[in-house]
Order: structure tokens, then C-alpha cells, then sequence
């Protein structure tokens, strides 16, 4: 098998990712070292060029105020050397006492002192020019007592406020700062201590010693370090004791600097007293460097020292070395790719020619072999030669494994062939289901039931395709559940499958389930029987053994019936004859009569019961005749009219020409009589009921509606329908209408219809029922036509009666058994009336003990001579007739 | 540590044991002398010069004996260690300004005079800007006026004592910590600046705060016993004379100091002679009107501290003002210098 080739693409290659690795990781590293570089790592103690830039920045800053600040202090030291020094000098501190001491009573002298001290301070303020404005010697009344300006003499000093501080006692020398003529200027006085005579001061202060200085030059001197005062964005300032600005680099207007954002932060932060270093965002967002210096000047003064630059302009060469670095090295990254790329194409050429031989090799190319170049490196040609005795190798296996698989192949396929066979020669079904439903493997057993082509079943999905849609789901789910292992499969089931051309067929099922090397279940095997037609068999057979078994019933029950009514017919007719007799014997006036005619009416009815119970069992008395269906029917309807309920109405449909029907005239009437009487209590008050006759023919197919066991021959039938609309009958009224005994009226006896259907039966007709509840209820029954079917109403006249006619049914059976009955109690009831007649009052025996004595073979004696002997077989009958006879000597 | 904590105790035990009787029961014929004790920092410059200048006066020790005092020195690390000895055990003291100000606030004391004025340094070792500080570890002593300076250069740049991690610690113990790296910056007063400065040159100055420390005297002793008071206030000025009167001087307090320091703390870091004396030079003796305290108009002394320290909760809310106005009011200096013959501000009699 051929691994597919992987796509060519960016970064698949091992030079393009030898140029992606080394640019990542040269520009990662470029980056991560230029970051370095530039803004350090605490947490190694690497120090970036930003921090060492930013702290050179503000180690300049604050150099520059530290100069000037030492420029000033210096300054101010020199005028405080110099002032002490004219202050403790002999000369000028002697003629200050002695003009002290005389100050009260001034001399001629004293201006001469007054000129010298003068002339100190004079020679003092011209050593050293511009440093002073004034140098004087002031009385603690503030009256100048010398002056470098002799002309201030004597008047009072212009600085009062420091005077004060100037003579605090112990305070020998003061610094105090003011403004003169808009220029600041510093003040610095010197007590002069008067001592007495051993040279010891005395602790008073007759004077102080005060110059008035100004450091203009310093000031004017304000000089940034050379490569900070040239450069733009830089300011230094100095400010004095109320932040007032004294003067600036580059020069600005006191008036114009409270507006300056710059100004105004430096001014305010340098009058706080303190020395220090920041980074500072002013309003404007601007961003500066500034350090502050503090100059003390005397008890509670001085000034302010603030040297500030722009951040963004100090670190501008920064940004610029920045810029270029990573420009460079950049440059050298590509550089180096192009160099990385060369060196990758030489590696990776080897490589790749080997990679093509291996696709080769593994596109089946046993012959491909690599070829080390020279140049390559020394792994390669090794690996080289090591594939190529692999392929060597794979090419000799590949050909010993070729000729071993084409002859497994070989067997392979016979053993499949053979396999393909013996499923084929099984007459089951053999379906194997893949996991997913679908037919992996069908035998020609199974596509022939399925009706499709052997090969075009496979791959259909088995549920899909055939299986009924209401079962589709849920086999599904159960064999989803098989698949899934959450489910013991069920060997042994019936199901019904869908066919092409047979429809539903019921197959029995044994299943077992394929599995893998691994267990894993794969699918499952079924071996599938179709038992559709044995299925069938065994309902039918089920079928027609209840119905056996139901018609031995009633047939048993009928025999039962019949013979109970048969024997209780012959007791009613001897209580009848007896009952008749007795009347005969009494008085008409005799009150006895009327309870003989309430017995006799008794009798009849149960006789009217026994001939019901007889005509279902088929044991009736029979009298075939030919019967006009149309008459008798029009006859038992009109004498029915009166039974019908309130409102109810009769309709009468009589197919006129019908011919004749060979059949027991009172069992007619009776069939009619228990039809028009059952539709009449059905219809109840209201009732519609019709009644009709026809002449039709019938199928095996009508006929087998017929709720009688025995189907008649298709032919020609007549028939009687007698129908209502009443309440109608469910399905188990329907079919327990015809058992005897069962009834759905109070009053009923449960015998009528099963009456109509023995004699029916007897007759070889058939029945129809059809009913529902609510919808009424139709009965119709079928009479054979006789076989001379032609006769008509016309030839009733010269009939005689007809024998009946032998046929194969009970009714014919019965009918000819009868007959010869009926002949014989003719006979007998003729000799009965006979003997009647003539005995007079006599008693007339019974007809049947004279059968019974007949049967038995006694001769009944003389007196029995021309009398009909009616005979019974039944043994009561036998033994009531033996008595009779007994009894009648 | 323990070295370090060794003369504290030992210094507690001496004040808890000694029978001291204050200096504000005054000297009885029929009792023991009372005994006046001055607290002094040999570890700071230059208040140990100017402590062991004055411990070394014979003179003011015959005039305290002559009135029935007995004059001691009591050495302590810091002056914040003093403030609640003041006006008890102590009877005069050389501390800073925020002591200073919770002494008068806590207690009657009396501002004799300067004592230095000079800069309280914050150091940092590879810091540049003051913004710089977030996050790093500071030494610092507590309730110290190095303890306000650090605050003051916190608060410039809008930081707070949480921004940094602070680390209680001795003045003489930073400088060594700083080099050692256990700490990033330490906020102190001379000679532990000039030291770190000297010993690494990574070391940088962020911030300077001026400060001053100040001699003192208790208000009981001033008020029950003037001339006992002004004795004091006059050897603090003689001793400062005396120091400006010849380099040689200054030596010798400086090698008087010395002595001091290293009873003190035997292990600590020692400055050069000639950075002693110029610290001296420049922090007291070259102050103009040293160790007189000019008053100006308008001028309160020591007012701006005093209403940070309340803001920053160092002193109680309902501290008055009036109470440091009040002690800075005291003129003992200036009745000595209008009697320097009287007070013997020009006799030097310095015994070893």
C-alpha cells in the first residue's frame, strides 16, 4: 500500500525550516539582547544602556548643580573670609572701638577714625570688584558709622530687618538675603566684640560689620556642563527664598517663567529645602530629568538650584543608536538567512534525494536505489548505503512473498468458492449483517426468498430494505444495542421480512455474532427459515379442529336435543291422548273440563318446544312436499301483522314466479314464523321489517359466508330475507345467535334460530347473517331448488306427493327415515280412530306399546287384530307401550 | 545581632540599677548630689565631637560639683532612644529635630542652642531617580529625623512608607548592609553617607533633607535650677569655641570621638579624621551664628516637620505646636553670651 505523499508546503522542508528555526530564533535572540541591552535585567545585575543613559543624564544634572551650587558657596565663603578678616583686623576693629567708645561725644578725631574705617572698607569692596555693593559699619540704633560709600555716613541702614539678626547675642556672623534695585543680593555681617583690657571680650556688640553683596557674576555665570547648555530642552534656574526667580539658562523673564510649566514645577520644588533626583511629568505632559540643590544662606534662607532636561530629547541619540543597532543587526539576520539557506540546500539535497528513492521504494519501485554524491555529508552516504541494502533485501522478500501470496490467494479463493457453495446448497437463508445494518454476505437461499439477484442485495441496508416499516425501529434498536455489546443476542426468533415478489414472509431466525480477533463484535450471522406456509398450515388446521370440535358439539348436543325430544314428544303425545280421552269420559258441564284444557294447552306448547328442539337436531318429522315459498311466506306474515309492536311496519317482497320448493312445509313456517318473530321484538315500537323472497344464484365464495358448517353446492337457491332495523348484534351475539339455548331476550328460550338453522341445515341451505349494533339485523336463508327446478305454482295441483327425493344430507336421511314413520303412524292412527270408533269409550292403547309389543314380537292378542302397532325404538317408549299394553289386557 | 544588642542592654541595665536621683531634686548638704545625665550620640557626627567636647569640660564639672551635681554622660545609638528619658533619667541631650519635637511634645524641655545643621541623606545603590524606590528594601530608623527625610523624599514623588519595603535597622549598621546588598537604600544621617558614599562607588545620594540636631536641657532642671541649666548652655558654647580655635582642637574631639564610638560599637565602620572634621566644619562650626539660633520674623522653627510628622500619625493629633514654640523659646544661650567673662565662654580647661 501506497502512503500518501504529504503535501509540499511552506516549512515542510528541512532547509525552509532551518531558515524559519534560525529566524526565530535570531530575531527572538536580536531582540531579547537588544532589550537586554538597552533597558537591562535587575535579576541578572545587567544594567541596560537606557538605565546607565538615564543615570550618566543625571549624574550630569546633578554635577551641574553641584558646581554651581559649590560656586555660589564658594563665592560666599570668600566674602565671609574677607569680612572677617577687615573685621578682627587690629587696626579696624581698634579704631571702631575707640570710635564706639567716643560715639557720645564726638571729636575732631573721630572723622579722621571714621575716614580710616572708611577707607577699609573702600580698599575692601575695590580688591574685590563687583563682589560688594556696600560694606558698612552699623550701630545697634542702625546708624551707619562707616561706609565703602562715605556718603552714607550717619544715616540709618537700609536693611533693618537683618540688623536684628545681625546683633543677636552670640551670632558673631550672619547671612541673610534681600533684593536691591531688582537684583538679589546677600547680606553677611560680622559682630565686632569689644574686649577689655587682659583681651577678653566683654559680651557686648557695639557694632556689626555688614556687606551688602551680589553675586551677579555668579549668577551670570549660571553654565551648564559643556554637552548639557548648548543642547535644547535643557533649563537650570535659580530660585530664591520665596521661589522668585534669581536666574536661568537659557535666560527667562521672571514674569513670563511663572507661565512656563517647566519653570513653574522647578521653582517649586526647588524652594522645598531638599536635594534630589527625578523623573518629572509636567501638565503638559512633557516628561523631564531634573535634579534640585539647596543652598543655605544664613539661619532659615536660601536658594534654589534646579537643572532639568527633556526626556525625550536626552534619550534622542539613544533612540537613534536603537534604531540603527536594530537596523543592523537586522541586516545581519538577513545575512545570515541567505548564508543559513545555502548551508540548508547542501544538507538538505541529499535528503531529499534520498526521500524520493524511499517514495519509490514505497510506490513499489523495488529497484530504486540511492546514490550518495560526493559532498555529502558523511551520515548521508551511510544512510544511503543502508537503504540500499534494505531495498535489496525488501526487493527479494517482496518476490518470495509475491509468489507465497499468489498461492495462499489460490487456496483462498477455492476455500471460498467452496465455502460460497455449501452456504448455497443450505436451503435456509444465511444473511450476515455488517455493524451498520447492511448485508455484507447473502446465500442463494436468501437472495432467492428476498427476491433480488445474489450480488444485488449486498451492501442494502437490511432494515431499511426488509424489514416491515412497524418493526423497523424497534429491531433496529435491539440490534444497535447487539452491536454496541449492551444486549445478549437472541438466537432463536420469528420475524416478518419484506420480499420483492412474495410480500411478508415469516422467517424463523437462529443468529449467533461475528467477532474479531480483538472480541470486537463486527456484525451478525443469521440463518433464517422461511415458515410462512407452515404457519398457515397450522392456523388452518387449528381452525378446522375448533370448528370440528364445535360441530361434534352441537352435533352431540342436537343428538342429545333430539333424543330427549323425541322420547318427551311420545310421553306428550300419550298425556295429550290420555287428557283427550279423559275429556271424553266427563261431563262437558264438568268443572275437570277446563282443567284438562289448561293441561292440554300445556302439552301443546311443550310439543310446539320438543318440535323446536327437534328441528335443530334435524329429528323433526319431516314431510317433503313442494312448497310455494311466496304463499307460505305471505300466509305466516299476514298472521303475524297482529304481533307487531306500536308503529312499526311490515314490508312484504315476494319475487313473483318463483318456483317451487321441495321442503317440509311445517318447518318452513317455522323457519319464517322464528324469523319475522325475532325481527319483530328487534324492531320494537317503530320498527321497520321487511320480509322478501328470491331466486338466485350463489358462488363458493358467497357461500362460504354461510354460517352453517356444511356449504352448499354452488347453484340456484331460494331464498327468504327477513330484515330489521333495530338495535343489531356485536360480534359475540353474532356469533352465539345460533346456539341453543342462548338468548339476549328475557323471555326467550334461546331455540328459535337454532331451530331455523337445523332445519336449514336439513335442508342443505345456507344462512347469511349480517348485523351491527345500531344498524338492524338481516337474516336470509338459502333453500336448494329442487332438482326438477322448473316446477311451478300451476303444476302444485297434479303433483302428487312426492317421495322424497334419497339425497346424501341428514334431512335426507331423516326425511326418508321419517317417512317410513310417518306411513306407519298413519296406519296406526287410522287403526287408532278405528278402534276408537268402535271400542266407543274404550280405551284407546297406545300406539306406541303396540309398536313396542310388535317390536318385541308378542302378538297383542285378538282383540288387536287390524290395529296399526306403532314402534319406537327408543326403550322407554318400549317399556311405556309393554304397560299400555299390559294395562289393556 | 546579638553584638548589636548587647549595648543596649547594657545601656538599660545602667539606667534601670544606677542610683540616679534627677537632676530636678535639687542638691541637699543632708543627701546624696543629684546627678545630671546628658545623652549624647557618639555615632553621629557631629554630635559626638560636641558630646565628648563637653563630657571632657572640667570646668562646667566643678561648677555642677561646686552647686552639688554630679555630671554624667549616657551614650545612646539614636536619639529617639532618648525622648522618653527626658525630664526622668536625662537631664540634657543632644538629639535631632524630630526628636526634638516629640521630647517638647511628650515633656517641658528647653532648646538651648545648635547643635548641627546639615542634610539627612536617603543612599541608594544603583537607583537613579527617586520613582526608582517602588518596591525596594530601605533601612531606616525609626521615629528618627533620618526616619522624616525618608518619608519627606517618599511623599516627593508620591510614594508611601507601603510603596517600599522598610527595614529597621542602626544608623552604623546601613552602610555595611547597603555594600552587602541587603538592602537597596538606607535613609540616614553623617557619617553613614559619607561612609557608603567612600566604600561604594555605585552608591548615589537620592535625596537630601536638612535637618538639625539641637542641645537641649530638661524644663524641670531649668526651671528648678537656672544657674545649673545656664552652666550647660555655657560649656556648649565654650566646647564650640573651643573647637574653632585651633584645628588642634578639633583633632583631639575627634579622637575623643572616636573613642567614644568604638565603646559604643567596637565593630563599626570608622571615618577618616579629616572627613570627621570637615563633617564638623561644615555641619556646625562654619554655620553661620552657631550655636546661636536666630529667630526671624515669621520664621517658626521646626513647624513643617511638626505638621508632617502629625499627618504621617509620628505624633499625637492633639499635639500642640505651642508646646515646641515654647521650647524654643528659651534665651539661656544669649544670657551666657552677655555674660562670656562670667561664664568663662574664652577659659578652655579640657582634661583627658
Amino acid at each position: 500500500m501506497i502512503a500518501p505523499r504529504r503535501r509540499q508546503g511552506w516549512l515542510q522542508g528541512i532547509r525552509e525550516r532551518i531558515i524559519a528555526y534560525f529566524g526565530i530564533l535570531a530575531l527572538a535572540g536580536g531582540g531579547a539582547l537588544l532589550f537586554v541591552l538597552v533597558y537591562g535585567t535587575p535579576w541578572l545585575g545587567i544594567e541596560g544602556i537606557h538605565g546607565l543613559k538615564e543615570a550618566e543624564i543625571v549624574r550630569a544634572l546633578e554635577n551641574a548643580a553641584d558646581l554651581k551650587k559649590q560656586s555660589i558657596l564658594t563665592w560666599l565663603a570668600s566674602r565671609r573670609t574677607e569680612l572677617a578678616v577687615v573685621a578682627s583686623s587690629g587696626d579696624f576693629v581698634g579704631a571702631a572701638a575707640v570710635l564706639l567708645k567716643q560715639e557720645a561725644t564726638p571729636g575732631a578725631r573721630d572723622e579722621e577714625r571714621v575716614r580710616i574705617l572708611c577707607q577699609h572698607l573702600i580698599t575692601l569692596k575695590r580688591t574685590i570688584p563687583d563682589a560688594y555693593d556696600t560694606l558698612a559699619l552699623v550701630a545697634p540704633s542702625g546708624k551707619i558709622i562707616a561706609s565703602s560709600a562715605p556718603d552714607e555716613v550717619g544715616s540709618g541702614y537700609r536693611y533693618r530687618d537683618f540688623l536684628d539678626a545681625a546683633f543677636t547675642m552670640g551670632a558673631t556672623e550672619q547671612i541673610g538675603t534681600a533684593w536691591a534695585d531688582g537684583h538679589p543680593v546677600i547680606l553677611i555681617s560680622r559682630q565686632v566684640a569689644t574686649r577689655d583690657r587682659t583681651g577678653r571680650e566683654t559680651g557686648e556688640v557695639p557694632a556689626v560689620l555688614v556687606s551688602v553683596t551680589r553675586p551677579q557674576q555668579s549668577l551670570e555665570a549660571l553654565a551648564l556642563l559643556p554637552g548639557l547648555a548648548d543642547a535644547e530642552g535643557h533649563q537650570m534656574i535659580l530660585v530664591g527664598t520665596q521661589g522668585e526667580l534669581l536666574a536661568s539658562v537659557p535666560e527667562r523673564k521672571q514674569e513670563l517663567a511663572a507661565r512656563d510649566p517647566l519653570l513653574a514645577r522647578l521653582s517649586r520644588q526647588a524652594m522645598t529645602r531638599t536635594e534630589s533626583s527625578r523623573l518629572e511629568t509636567l501638565d503638559d505632559g512633557r516628561r523631564v530629568l531634573s535634579a534640585y540643590r539647596y543652598v543655605p544662606l544664613g539661619v532659615a534662607q536660601g536658594w534654589g538650584i534646579a537643572v532639568a532636561v527633556d526626556q525625550d530629547k536626552a534619550f534622542a541619540p539613544l533612540v537613534s543608536t536603537k534604531a540603527r543597532a536594530a537596523l543592523f543587526g537586522l541586516a545581519m539576520i538577513a545575512i545570515a538567512l541567505v548564508l543559513v539557506g545555502w548551508g540548508g540546500g547542501r544538507v538538505a539535497a541529499p535528503i531529499r534525494d534520498l526521500r524520493d528513492k524511499v517514495l519509490a521504494l514505497e510506490g513499489g519501485d523495488f529497484s530504486a536505489r540511492a546514490a550518495a554524491k560526493g559532498g555529502a555529508p558523511q551520515e548521508i552516504g551511510e544512510l544511503a548505503a543502508a537503504f540500499n541494502g534494505m531495498a535489496g533485501r525488501i526487493e527479494n522478500s517482496h518476490q518470495e512473498l509475491e509468489g507465497t501470496v499468489a498461492e495462499r490467494t489460490r487456496e483462498l479463493r477455492l476455500e471460498k468458492e467452496k465455502a460460497r457453495r455449501y452456504l448455497d446448497l443450505s436451503g435456509t437463508m444465511m444473511v450476515l449483517l455488517g455493524d451498520d445494518g447492511r448485508i455484507k454476505m447473502i446465500n442463494r437461499a436468501g437472495a432467492q426468498l428476498l427476491g433480488l439477484p445474489e450480488g444485488e442485495s449486498l451492501g442494502l441496508n437490511w432494515f431499511d430494505n426488509f424489514l416491515p416499516a412497524g418493526q423497523r425501529k424497534e429491531v433496529r434498536e435491539v440490534f444497535e444495542a447487539l452491536m454496541r455489546g449492551e444486549q445478549q443476542i437472541l438466537e432463536f426468533y420469528d420475524n416478518l421480512i419484506l420480499t420483492r415478489d412474495q410480500g411478508e414472509r415469516l422467517i424463523s431466525w437462529h443468529n449467533i455474532l461475528v467477532r474479531d480477533e480483538d472480541g470486537s463484535i463486527q456484525g451478525v450471522l443469521c440463518s433464517g427459515e422461511d415458515i410462512t406456509r407452515k404457519r398457515q398450515a397450522d392456523l388452518e388446521r387449528g381452525e378446522l379442529e375448533r370448528q370440528l370440535l364445535h360441530t361434534q358439539k352441537l352435533e352431540s348436543l342436537g343428538v342429545l336435543a333430539g333424543g330427549i325430544a323425541h322420547d318427551f314428544n311420545n310421553l306428550l303425545m300419550a298425556i295429550g291422548g290420555n287428557l283427550e280421552l279423559v275429556r271424553h269420559v266427563l261431563e262437558p258441564e264438568s268443572p275437570a273440563v277446563k282443567y284438562l284444557e289448561n293441561a292440554h294447552q300445556a302439552t301443546k306448547r311443550a310439543g310446539d318446544l320438543t318440535r323446536q328442539m327437534l328441528a335443530y337436531s334435524g329429528k323433526g318429522g319431516y314431510s317433503v312436499k313442494l312448497v310455494d315459498l311466496n304463499r307460505l311466506v305471505g300466509e305466516n306474515v299476514d298472521l303475524m301483522k297482529a304481533s307487531l309492536r306500536k308503529g312499526a311496519t311490515f314490508a312484504v317482497q315476494l319475487q313473483s314466479g318463483l318456483p317451487l320448493l321441495e321442503a317440509d312445509p311445517g318447518q318452513m313456517q317455522q323457519v319464517v314464523v322464528n324469523l319475522v318473530t325475532n325481527a319483530i321484538e328487534a324492531a320494537g315500537e317503530g320498527g321497520a321489517i321487511t320480509v322478501a323472497t328470491r331466486l338466485s344464484d350463489y358462488g363458493v365464495a358467497q357461500l362460504a359466508q354461510s354460517r352453517l358448517e356444511q356449504k352448499p353446492q354452488p347453484g340456484r337457491f331460494l331464498s327468504i330475507e327477513v330484515a330489521d332495523d333495530g338495535c343489531g348484534m356485536d360480534q359475540t351475539a353474532r356469533e352465539r345467535m345460533f346456539d341453543p339455548f342462548f338468548s339476549t331476550k328475557f323471555t326467550g328460550r334461546g331455540l328459535g334460530l337454532s331451530a331455523v338453522q337445523g332445519i336449514v341445515r336439513g335442508h342443505g341451505g345456507a344462512i347469511f347473517v349480517a348485523s351491527e349494533p345500531g344498524a338492524g339485523t338481516r337474516v336470509q336463508v338459502l333453500f336448494p331448488l329442487a332438482a326438477s327446478g322448473s316446477d311451478r305454482i300451476d303444476d302444485v295441483a297434479q303433483a302428487e306427493p312426492v317421495r322424497p327425493v334419497a339425497r346424501e344430507t341428514v334431512l335426507e336421511r331423516a326425511a326418508a327415515r321419517q317417512e317410513d314413520a310417518r306411513e306407519e303412524g298413519a296406519r296406526e292412527e287410522g287403526a287408532r280412530e278405528e278402534g276408537a270408533r268402535e271400542e266407543g269409550a274404550r280405551e284407546v292403547p297406545p300406539a306406541g306399546v303396540a309398536a313396542s309389543a310388535a317390536a318385541e314380537g308378542q302378538e297383542p292378542g285378538g282383540a288387536a287384530t287390524g290395529m296399526v302397532l306403532i314402534v319406537d325404538d327408543e326403550e322407554m317408549v318400549r317399556l311405556v307401550c309393554r304397560a299400555m299394553l299390559r294395562g289393556l289386557g | 545581632m546579638q553584638s548589636l544588642l548587647r549595648p543596649h542592654f547594657l545601656i538599660l541595665f545602667i539606667l534601670l540599677f544606677m542610683q540616679v536621683r534627677p537632676a530636678d531634686a535639687a542638691p541637699s548638704p543632708f543627701r546624696q548630689p543629684a546627678v545630671i545625665a546628658v545623652g549624647v550620640q557618639p555615632l553621629g557626627y557631629p554630635a559626638a565631637l560636641t558630646g565628648a567636647v563637653l563630657g571632657h569640660d572640667a570646668i562646667l564639672r566643678r561648677e555642677l560639683a561646686e552647686s552639688g551635681y554630679v555630671l554624667k554622660f549616657l551614650p545612646f545609638r539614636k536619639g529617639n532612644e532618648m525622648v522618653d528619658l527626658m525630664g526622668t533619667t536625662l537631664s540634657a541631650a543632644v538629639v535631632g529635630d524630630m526628636p526634638v519635637i516629640r521630647m517638647a511634645v511628650r515633656t517641658e524641655i528647653r532648646v538651648v542652642g545648635l547643635a548641627k545643621k546639615t542634610f539627612t541623606s536617603l543612599v541608594g545603590r544603583n537607583i537613579t531617580l527617586l520613582e526608582q524606590l517602588k518596591g525596594k528594601r530601605v533601612a531606616y530608623a525609626e521615629g528618627s529625623s533620618a526616619h522624616h527625610t525618608l518619608l519627606q523624599a517618599l511623599a516627593g514623588v508620591g510614594l508611601t512608607e507601603r510603596d517600599v519595603r522598610l527595614v529597621p535597622m542602626d544608623v552604623d549598621a546601613m552602610p555595611a548592609a547597603l555594600e552587602a546588598g541587603k538592602v537597596d537604600a538606607f535613609s540616614a544621617w553623617e557619617p553613614a553617607p559619607s561612609l557608603a558614599l567612600v566604600q561604594n562607588t555605585e552608591a548615589r545620594v537620592l535625596f537630601r533633607g536638612a535637618s538639625s540636631d539641637f542641645f537641649v536641657v530638661s524644663g524641670s532642671l531649668a526651671d528648678k535650677d537656672p544657674q545649673a541649666a545656664l552652666a550647660l548652655c555655657a560649656a556648649w558654647a565654650r566646647a564650640l569655641n573651643w573647637m574653632r580655635k585651633s584645628n588642634a582642637n578639633l583633632q583631639q574631639a575627634a579622637l575623643w570621638a572616636e573613642k567614644d564610638r568604638a565603646a559604643l560599637a567596637p565593630r563599626g565602620r570608622k571615618l577618616a579624621q579629616s572627613q570627621v572634621i570637615e563633617i564638623t566644619r561644615r555641619e556646625i562650626l562654619d554655620v553661620p551664628a552657631a550655636p546661636v539660633i536666630v529667630k526671624l520674623r515669621g520664621n517658626l522653627p521646626l513647624q513643617g516637620e511638626f505638621d508632617f510628622l502629625m499627618r504621617q500619625g509620628k505624633i499625637p493629633k492633639d499635639a500642640a505646636y505651642q508646646r515646641v514654640e515654647r521650647a524654643f523659646a528659651y534665651d539661656g544661650l544669649q544670657q551666657v553670651f552677655k555674660s562670656p567673662q562670667r561664664h568663662l565662654l574664652g577659659d578652655f580647661e579640657y582634661r583627658p
